[in-house]
């Protein structure tokens, strides 16, 4: 059975709206957003945000009992330590890592940015 | 060191392969570029302190075989338009290089595969052309020409005045970042990649306005 973040992810790109066009229209931080459509970061329960949600969607009345049965089930879950434990650091491989001052990385930053990367993936 | 490891894209090469992005995917200006990442099936992430901590505008890598675009955040310099051409540089780096990677198994052979088989040379190979095809993605070829000589021709009075005027032909560079600059929130992208695609070959937009002094010395 498909989850909140994909449901709604699945729903925004049929609407042809981006990540953070979508975050800021329903007041949310991108960053954070980003984790709950990818079910690591557990969905919203507050009803506001819900309805922000159907509202930037154009979620009808009839559907709309269908993602809040989503959300309530996603708020509950304890997903983002289970995720998180599912990705090993080796899982992780930075591509292309070129600096803006075209410095290149140390190993050790590297491995800080994995770390980062993780944490917050 | 092996400095023909990679491949060089040549302009009409990046213009092609964007013209048929905007096909595929069916771009509109101004091109959402978190939209077609997502729709080419890589995964979007902001994360914290990227510039601040790590040096880094973007990045992008492979978690579990997929790949996603990280880009940061709070850092103030960082508006919404830079962050589109760094979302579409990594984009591009997806489409042009990701084949140098696939038997890259972890960080420690990342890091390996650029120390030892990719030169600087090639590095810069590789910046210039990812940053070549982003211009071509978020600012298409036709739609760019049009647009920018139709504010040139709305200005044309008042530049035809200051061209005439103008000691050398530097005034052309000035009108060209003034084009830029009027036109970039109509594609939602910094002014100085607008003047930089401006100047390139394929938009011709610099003879266009080189032609136009040429006609105000007379």
């Amino acid at each position: 059975m498909v989850n909140f973040g994909a449901y709604v992810k699945n729903r925004r790109l049929k609407k042809q709206i981006g990540l953070r066009t979508f975050a800021s229209s329903i007041g949310e931080d991108a960053g954070n957003w980003c984790r709950v459509e990818g079910g690591r970061l557990a969905a919203p329960s507050d009803i506001n945000i819900l309805n922000k949600i159907c509202a930037v969607l154009e979620i009808k009345d009839t559907e709309k009992e269908h993602l809040f049965d989503l959300a309530a089930k996603g708020s509950k879950e304890k997903v983002p330590a289970d995720i998180k434990h599912q990705i090993e650091e080796n899982d992780i491989i930075p591509i292309l890592f070129r600096t803006i001052d075209k410095k290149k990385l140390s190993k050790e930053k590297l491995r800080n940015l994995v770390k980062r990367i993780r944490d917050e993936y | 060191m092996n400095t023909n490891y990679v491949k060089w894209h040549k302009q009409k090469d990046l213009e092609k392969i964007a013209a048929d992005l905007h096909v595929t995917y069916q771009c509109k200006v101004p091109i959402d570029i978190d939209y077609l990442v997502e729709t080419m099936n890589l995964e979007l992430c902001v994360i914290n302190r990227l510039k601040e901590d790590f040096g880094l505008f973007g990045l992008l890598a492979k978690i579990k075989g997929k790949y996603v675009i990280f880009v940061g955040k709070g850092d103030f310099r960082l508006t919404n338009y830079s962050t589109n051409f760094t979302i579409a540089e990594e984009l591009s780096h997806y489409i042009l290089h990701k084949q140098y990677f696939k038997n890259v198994r972890n960080i420690d052979e990342a890091v390996d595969f650029f120390e030892k088989t990719v030169s600087q040379q090639s590095e810069m190979m590789i910046e210039f052309n990812a940053k070549y095809l982003a211009g071509a993605i978020l600012l298409p070829a036709e739609d760019l020409k049009d647009r920018s000589e139709e504010v040139y021709l709305g200005k044309k009075s008042t530049i035809a005045a200051v061209m005439k005027t103008a000691k050398d032909d530097d005034i052309c560079d000035a009108v060209i970042d003034g084009i830029a600059s009027s036109l970039t929130d109509v594609y939602r992208v910094p002014d100085r990649d607008i003047s930089y695609r401006l100047r390139s070959q394929a938009i011709g937009f610099k003879n266009f306005v080189q032609r136009e002094y040429k006609q105000c010395q007379l």
